[in-house]
C-alpha cells in the first residue's frame, strides 16, 4: 500500500491537476514502485466510476427531454402532410354531416368491427379519433424502440377502411374512467371493469452501469433503469378489452412502455395529440 | 436566449442551459449521424454524448470557443460516430472473439463502484463529481456547495473520497480483486 503522504498526490495525478513537471516526476515514480502501481490502480478504478456515474446522470437528464422527432426524408415528410390532410378532410366530412350521418357511420362500423355490435352507438364521438389513429401510430413508434401492441401490418388491411389496432386514450376518455387504472408507486385504484387492483410493481435499479434510462415491463412488473428520483414516477395503465396499455409519467414527460423480456429506453411521447389526452386524463 | 448567453450558463453548471442546447441543436446533430447509416437510437445516444464532453470541457474551464458551439459540438458528434463505426467493424471482424474474452471482471468492478457511490449522501456524491467529472477547482466546489472556504471543501472532499475508499475496498475485498 503507498504511503499516506502519496494519496494527495496520487489523487491529483488522477484527476488531472499536477503540474507538467510534477507529473513526470510523479510518472517516473510510479513506473518503479509496485505498491504505489496497486493504488493507482484502484484509485483509477474509483474516479472512472465517479466519472461514469455522472455521466449516466447527465444522460438521464437529456433523456428526460422531450425533443422533436427524428429527421425524416423529404418523401416521408410530403407523404406524412399527405395522409394528414386527407384523414382531416374525412373526418371533417362525416362530423359536420347532417342527420343521415349517424346511420351510416353505425352501419360502416359494424362492418369493420362484426365482433363489436355495441359500439355502434359511440360510433359518432369515435369517428374523429379514428382518423387520428394513424398519425398517432407514427408519431409513436420511432424505428422498433416503442413497441406498439399488435400493430397489423399494411398489407393485411382489407379494402374497407379498418381500424389501426393502435392505443388510443381518448377512446377510454369519451367512454367511463372506470376501466382505466393511474397508480402511484406503491400505491393501487380499484376499477369497476376490471375489479382488481393493478398488478404492476415497479422497481428502480440506479446502479447498472450499462443502462442509464432504459426499462423492461414483464410479468406486471416495472423494472427502471438509472438515476430516477423516488416516488417522482407514475405508472399510468390503459385497458381497452384484453389489450393493456401502460405509460410512464415522470418528470413532465410520458413514455409508452411496451412489455417484453427486453431492456429498452425510455423515449418520451411526443405526439401532442396523444400528450394532450394523457394529460387531460391524469389530471381528472 | 442566444449561444453566447447558454454557453455562459453552461460553463457555469446550469443543467437548464444544457437541456435548452440539447432541444436547440437535436434535429441537426441526430441527421448527421442517421444519414451516415446510424438509427436513431444511436444519432441520440451519440449527440447526447457530445454533449456531455461538452459540458465537462465547458465546466473544467478548459475550453475556449474559437467556433460557433454548434459547430464544435457537431465535430464532437463527428468524431464520436467515426469511432463507434470503427468499433463496430473491429467487432465484425475476428477481433470479436479476443474482445469478449478481455478484462471479465470490469463490469463488476464498475457496478460495486457504482453502488458504493450511491451509498453516499448526496452532498458527498456531488463533491465527488465536481472534483472527478467537472474538474472544478476547490474555490468553485465551496461556491457551489455553499461551503466557507476553499479548506471546508478540501476537508469534505478528503473525507468523502475516504469513505469511498473504505466501502469499495471492504466489496473489493469479498470478491477477491484485492490483490
Amino acid at each position: 500500500m503507498a504511503a499516506e503522504r502519496d494519496f494527495e498526490l496520487l489523487d491529483d495525478y488522477i484527476a488531472n491537476r499536477l503540474s507538467a513537471t510534477d507529473k513526470i516526476a510523479f510518472e517516473k515514480r510510479l513506473a518503479e514502485d509496485i505498491d504505489l502501481q496497486r493504488a493507482y490502480d484502484l484509485q483509477q478504478h474509483i474516479a472512472t466510476g465517479i466519472r461514469n456515474a455522472r455521466k449516466a446522470e447527465l444522460k438521464a437528464l437529456l433523456m428526460a427531454v422531450p425533443v422533436p422527432s427524428s429527421p425524416t426524408s423529404s418523401f416521408t415528410k410530403w407523404a406524412g402532410f399527405s395522409t394528414v390532410a386527407l384523414l382531416l378532410g374525412i373526418s371533417v366530412y362525416f362530423y359536420f354531416k347532417p342527420a343521415p350521418a349517424p346511420m351510416e357511420v353505425a352501419a360502416e362500423e359494424q362492418t369493420v368491427v362484426p365482433q363489436k355490435p355495441a359500439v355502434s352507438e359511440k360510433s359518432t364521438i369515435q369517428q374523429p379519433t379514428e382518423m387520428e389513429s394513424p398519425v398517432d401510430a407514427q408519431e409513436l413508434k420511432p424505428k422498433d424502440e416503442v413497441g406498439i401492441p399488435a400493430k397489423k401490418p399494411l398489407e393485411e388491411k382489407s379494402a374497407t377502411p379498418r381500424k389501426l389496432d393502435v392505443f388510443d386514450p381518448s377512446e377510454e376518455l369519451t367512454d367511463d374512467e372506470e376501466n382505466m387504472d393511474a397508480t402511484l408507486p406503491g400505491e393501487s385504484k380499484t376499477t369497476h371493469e376490471v375489479a382488481t387492483a393493478s398488478r404492476i410493481t415497479t422497481e428502480v435499479d440506479k446502479t447498472n452501469r450499462k443502462y442509464g434510462f432504459h426499462y423492461v415491463l414483464n410479468n406486471d412488473k416495472v423494472t427502471l433503469y438509472g438515476s430516477f428520483e423516488n416516488n417522482l414516477y407514475e405508472i399510468l395503465e390503459f385497458f381497452s378489452g384484453e389489450k393493456r396499455t401502460v405509460f410512464l409519467f415522470y418528470k413532465d414527460n410520458y413514455y409508452l412502455l411496451d412489455e417484453g423480456t427486453e431492456v429498452k429506453r425510455l423515449i418520451p411521447v411526443n405526439d401532442p395529440a396523444l400528450l394532450k389526452k394523457l394529460m387531460e386524463y391524469r389530471n381528472k | 436566449m442566444n449561444e453566447k448567453e447558454i454557453f455562459e450558463r453552461i460553463c457555469r453548471g446550469d443543467e437548464k442551459a444544457l437541456e435548452l442546447l440539447y432541444k436547440k441543436y437535436y434535429r441537426m446533430m441526430t441527421k448527421m449521424v442517421i444519414s451516415n447509416s446510424g438509427t436513431e437510437e444511436e444519432a441520440m445516444d451519440v449527440y447526447q454524448d457530445a454533449l456531455i464532453v461538452f459540458w465537462q470541457k465547458a465546466n473544467s474551464g478548459s475550453l475556449v470557443l474559437t467556433s460557433k458551439m454548434s459547430t464544435y459540438i457537431y465535430s464532437i458528434c463527428q468524431n464520436l460516430w467515426r469511432k463507434e463505426l470503427e468499433r463496430k467493424k473491429r467487432l465484425s471482424n475476428e477481433e470479436k472473439d479476443s474482445a469478449v474474452s478481455q478484462n471479465m471482471d470490469a463490469p463488476e468492478r464498475e457496478r460495486i463502484i457504482r453502488q458504493c457511490i450511491e451509498q453516499l449522501g448526496d452532498t458527498c456524491k456531488q463533491v465527488l463529481m465536481y472534483y472527478y467529472f467537472e474538474e472544478l477547482s476547490m474555490q468553485d466546489i465551496a461556491d457551489k456547495m455553499g461551503f466557507a472556504n476553499t479548506d471546508t471543501a478540501k476537508t469534505k472532499k478528503y473525507k468523502c473520497k475516504q469513505k469511498l475508499d473504505e466501502l469499495v475496498k471492504a466489496q473489493y475485498s469479498e470478491q477477491d480483486f484485492l490483490d
